[in-house]
């Protein structure tokens, strides 16, 4: 077997585990050709590599480890599993949050045009010419 | 069970996750070790992926299959863990490079044999793998460690199985190429 068909059949090691004969074959050519010893050992230490990578399982109690992690780390979030102290924190944040914010709600009111007095309110009637004084002058 | 039926059932019964993560955690872990080589690393992985399961099912439609969307969790989880190692490598080899006497080896091993024995022969092979672009790796691992067909490949990295193909004959190409990079 010439060695350009031996490294023909080895690339079958990419897909797959070739069959038994061609195994032997090439098993047979890498006890002549030092080059293609390297070549088939390669080849073979890939295919066993991933295969002994796959053949690694996980730890038995893995399942039981992922659960508990969930229910003690990643429950859904409750309001009411929180504890009295910590409610009454949240609640006296949102009060004051609120307060904050109608306390400067209240100060823009106050500052507001609407508020101060109507330029209207400072005119003066008795400065008004009278109309009828006007009309009798017409005449 | 089917899946949906598995999925609505968690719904109401959030208790019943346990056979969920019993019936598909092999599936994960196999993913996981061929991305990330190590049994506990996989193991964290694994446990990362259900805790996302678990606070996502809500939002899965059954477009794709429950298996197919936990193989795109896991890909994700593995390729961010991926990009932590790489950066954690990175800080190091730069407080090294302050550290170290940075003289460089005079020997070189010669022969490719014992290139790769020095290195250890599957640590070599392991190394090329993960030398491998994201897409190309990605594709690589479910088509060996999990032995999933092109079209299965394609639905879980959403592209054509053409590209598929071609990625995996790349990925092939460049580990030939690595692995015999000194052959004469």
């Amino acid at each position: 077997m010439s060695c350009h068909y031996n490294r023909d059949l080895l690339k079958n090691y990419w897909d797959k585990l070739p069959p038994e004969s061609v195994i032997n074959l090439c098993t047979q050519h890498a006890q002549k050709c030092a080059s293609c010893k390297t070549a088939f050992t390669i080849y073979q230490a890939f295919n066993t590599t991933i295969e002994d990578e796959k053949r690694i399982t996980s730890n038995p109690y893995l399942a039981t480890r992922i659960i508990e992690s969930i229910q003690t780390n990643h429950r859904p979030f409750n309001l009411f599993s929180l504890k009295p102290i910590r409610i009454t924190i949240a609640a006296a944040t949102i009060l004051i949050v609120i307060g904050f914010g109608i306390g400067i709600g209240q100060l823009f009111i106050s500052n507001s045009p609407t508020n101060k007095l109507s330029d209207i309110s400072y005119f003066n009637d008795n400065s008004i010419e009278q109309i009828d004084l006007w009309l009798t002058d017409q005449n | 069970m089917s899946e949906l039926e598995l999925i609505n059932s968690i719904r109401n019964h959030p208790n019943q996750f346990g056979d969920l993560v019993k019936q598909y955690q092999s599936l994960v872990f196999r993913t996981a070790i061929g991305f990330v080589h190590q049994k506990e690393t996989a193991e964290d992985i694994t446990q990362n992926v259900f805790i996302k399961v678990f606070r996502n099912i809500s939002s899965f439609k059954g477009d794709s299959s429950l298996a197919t969307w936990l193989y795109r969790i896991t890909i994700n989880e593995c390729i961010s863990n991926l990009r932590k190692e790489r950066f954690k490598s990175k800080l190091n080899s730069l407080s090294d490079f302050f550290t170290k006497d940075t003289t460089p080896s005079t020997n070189h091993p010669e022969t490719p044999l014992e290139v790769l024995e020095k290195d250890n022969l599957s640590n070599a092979i392991k190394n090329a793998v993960d030398s491998l672009a994201e897409n190309q790796r990605i594709a690589f691992v479910l088509s060996k460690y999990d032995e999933l067909s092109q079209k299965e490949i394609a639905k879980i990295m959403v592209i054509n199985e053409g590209a598929v193909e071609s990625l995996l004959q790349r990925a092939k190409k460049n580990l030939q190429k690595k692995l015999f990079q000194y052959q004469p």
